[in-house]
């Protein structure tokens, strides 16, 4: 512990009067005077008592003093007057519960021990304070505050740069998350310490900075080298440690995003309840074989009859030629009656479609984008391997959840299986599915975030899911189905899960679009226990 | 969710700081500012303009009692004020704060 207090006697009476006091007619512990001379006691759980005085004249009547004690408990104490250590002894045990009243400028039990003078910032700690912290308070209170030694001239104007570095940068620590990042496809950065030497000002809030990932961070992250370089922050907290002459400034940016890149499986639209930044791509592109004839939209909705996000632009090619560039906006409603922003491009006969690229801006929220088409057979295209697939939604696979019931059971799961001959997908998707009565409660089923973890067991097997399996939580969207009349409504979320298990193995599924029945689920495999885990490293 | 990265992922550069001049030695901290630092668990400035509560801006752990308030601080630079203990004893005020604690301001 520590206790500390700022004083100024007026009268040093002989005996001994209590700054800070904690008894009740067995001290506890006490920072005072003694016949003029700052003294600290402290009474371990035993019983036994250490009195540290310090040995000098006693105070000047009128002068301002910082007196400290401090008491590792069991360990070294420490008497301190004006941050120099003047009396130092040890106590073993501990001390006792603090239950005895604590009391300022006079014993805390009785009508004596009256401190004569002018007491000022009375405080504790459940630590010892460095002798570091305590020449700090004591400089600052007392206005004798020295700025720490200006190094050396600076390289970098602003900032110095690490001592072992010659090229004028600084290693910094960073971490990163964001609040929501199951709706981004990149991580914002949250905080940024600047762990070198200070040259120059704390930058200020409202300040610029860049950020430069290495090519290991920028592969962590999943980056190209240009959206790695892409990271910019702003200034929201800046502060300085005057101790260690460390600047510690906490920015927010983002990384990349700006880029277009190649639609994955993972990557491929996706529903959002609408109040958040979906995680759809900004920029996408889907290489087709074959649509011809036919008509490709692509559309941004929005919540119910409101206008959805615009698409910036949109190509598509074929042999690598432009061969339409929509300029305008349909009006466009889905299946769900939500408008939004739309742009359809019509084929010729004959006309093959190869490509198809969208940018959107980056800052705009998109809720949802959804990719149509008339007829034929679209193929996406994925670094790895080339999947077919029919219908609106290619890219989604499902598998169906459903009689939800208790805290810690998201219900059962089934698992319906289909071979997809040549697709190696390191993704999966399962489909919640709850039937509810209404849609007053829709909203209780699921609670779940980027990063968390769900648990699969007792897979019978043998087969990739036999035993337990652990997916992490990616994304998920969750929409409710308007039913027929007078059915119930059914609630549905999606997970977007993935594990190393799942890698370079033929995942078998349900298209829930399709109505894809489970005929062809395998052998033992039947209902299936599915488990939120709150914390992942319970497992 | 936050995530660590690897040691050294990133490397910092300027960004609108150049200054061409040495730069002037930064402000020196609060009082205040200083003391949060340090994360005490009870802190009394001491600093009441009215007698009868001092406010324990940490914990919570106010104290009543006190006679002389509001006289000149201690700390150069900040204007909060501080307390004298009168020296004779006037009596004892206290007040239970907690199940467990009890906190007192001893004022004579």
């Amino acid at each position: 512990m520590t206790m500390a207090a700022w004083i100024k006697p007026t009268s040093l009476v002989a005996g001994d009067v209590a700054i800070i006091s904690r008894e009740t007619g067995t001290i506890q512990f006490r920072l005072g005077l003694n016949s003029g001379k700052p003294r600290m006691l402290l009474r371990n759980s035993s019983g036994t008592f250490l009195t540290l005085t310090d040995p000098a004249a006693a105070l000047t009547l009128s002068g301002t003093y910082f007196v400290v004690g401090t008491w590792a408990g069991p360990g070294a104490a420490a008497l301190y007057v004006d941050a120099v250590s003047v009396a130092t002894g040890t106590l073993s045990g501990s001390m006792s519960t603090l239950t005895t009243p604590f009391g300022v400028g006079a014993y805390a039990t009785g009508g004596t021990g009256n401190f004569r003078g002018t007491i000022d910032e009375v405080a504790l700690w459940d630590r010892v304070l460095t002798g570091d912290e305590i020449e700090l308070l004591y400089q600052i209170g007392s206005g004798t505050w020295v700025a720490p030694e200006e190094p050396d001239p600076d390289p970098v104007p602003g900032w110095l740069a690490d001592e072992d570095r010659t090229d004028g940068l600084v290693s910094i620590a960073v971490t990163y998350g964001a609040p929501d990042a199951a709706q981004l496809p990149q991580p914002l950065v949250t905080e940024v310490e600047l762990a070198g030497q200070v040259a120059g000002d704390c930058p200020s809030v409202g300040e610029r900075f860049r950020l430069t990932l290495s090519d290991a961070a920028a592969t962590a992250l999943d980056l190209t080298a240009a959206e790695a370089a892409l990271f910019t922050g702003e200034v929201t907290d800046p502060r300085i440690d005057p101790v260690r002459g460390i600047h510690t400034i906490t920015g927010a940016g983002r990384l990349g995003r700006a880029n277009r890149r190649t639609l994955s499986a993972s990557d491929w639209p996706s529903e959002d309840d609408g109040d958040r930044t979906s995680r759809i791509l900004d920029a996408g592109e889907i290489e087709s074989g074959t649509i011809d004839p036919g008509t490709v939209t692509l559309a941004a909705p929005g919540e119910d009859d409101t206008a959805g996000a615009l698409l910036d632009t949109v190509t598509a090619s074929s042999g690598g030629a432009v061969v339409e560039q929509p300029d305008g906006v349909v009006d466009y409603h889905d299946a769900d009656h939500r408008r939004g922003g739309a742009v359809v491009m019509t084929l010729d006969p004959g006309q093959i479609l190869n490509t198809i690229t969208w940018e959107q801006h980056v800052d705009d929220v998109l809720n949802e984008m959804e990719v149509e088409w008339t007829g034929g057979v679209v193929k996406v295209r994925d670094p790895a391997s080339i999947a077919t697939y029919n219908g609106v939604y290619p890219g989604r696979r499902s598998t169906a959840l459903t009689s939800a019931s208790d805290a810690h059971s998201l219900g059962q799961l089934v698992v319906a299986r289909r071979s997809i001959p040549r697709w190696q997908l390191p993704n999966l998707e399962i489909d919640l599915m709850h039937t509810l009565v209404d849609d007053t409660s829709r909203g209780d089923l699921l609670r779940l975030r980027h990063g968390d973890r769900i648990l699969i067991t007792d897979v019978p097997g043998p087969h990739p899911y036999s035993g337990d399996v652990e997916f992490l939580v990616e994304g998920w969207h969750q929409s409710v189905t308007r039913p027929a009349q007078g059915a119930p409504w059914r609630w549905r979320m999606i997970l977007s899960v993935s594990d190393p298990v799942l890698s370079g193995v033929s995942i078998r599924w349900v298209d829930f679009e399709t109505g894809y029945a489970w005929e062809d689920l395998p052998a033992g495999l039947s209902w299936l226990d599915l488990a939120l885990i709150d914390d992942p490293d319970d497992l | 969710m936050t995530t660590a990265l690897p040691d050294d992922a990133f490397e910092w550069q300027t960004y609108g700081l150049v200054d061409e001049e040495p730069p002037p030695p930064p402000d020196p901290p609060t009082y205040t500012e200083v003391t949060t630092d340090t994360a005490p668990v009870s802190w009394w400035r001491l600093g009441d303009t009215a007698s009868g509560t001092a406010v324990d801006s940490i914990a919570g752990y106010n104290m009543t009692g006190g006679t002389t308030f509001n006289v000149t601080g201690l700390i150069s630079g900040d204007s909060d004020t501080a307390f004298q203990p009168p020296t004779t004893s006037t009596g004892r005020y206290a007040a239970s704060y907690t199940t467990t604690s009890t906190v007192s301001y001893r004022v004579g």
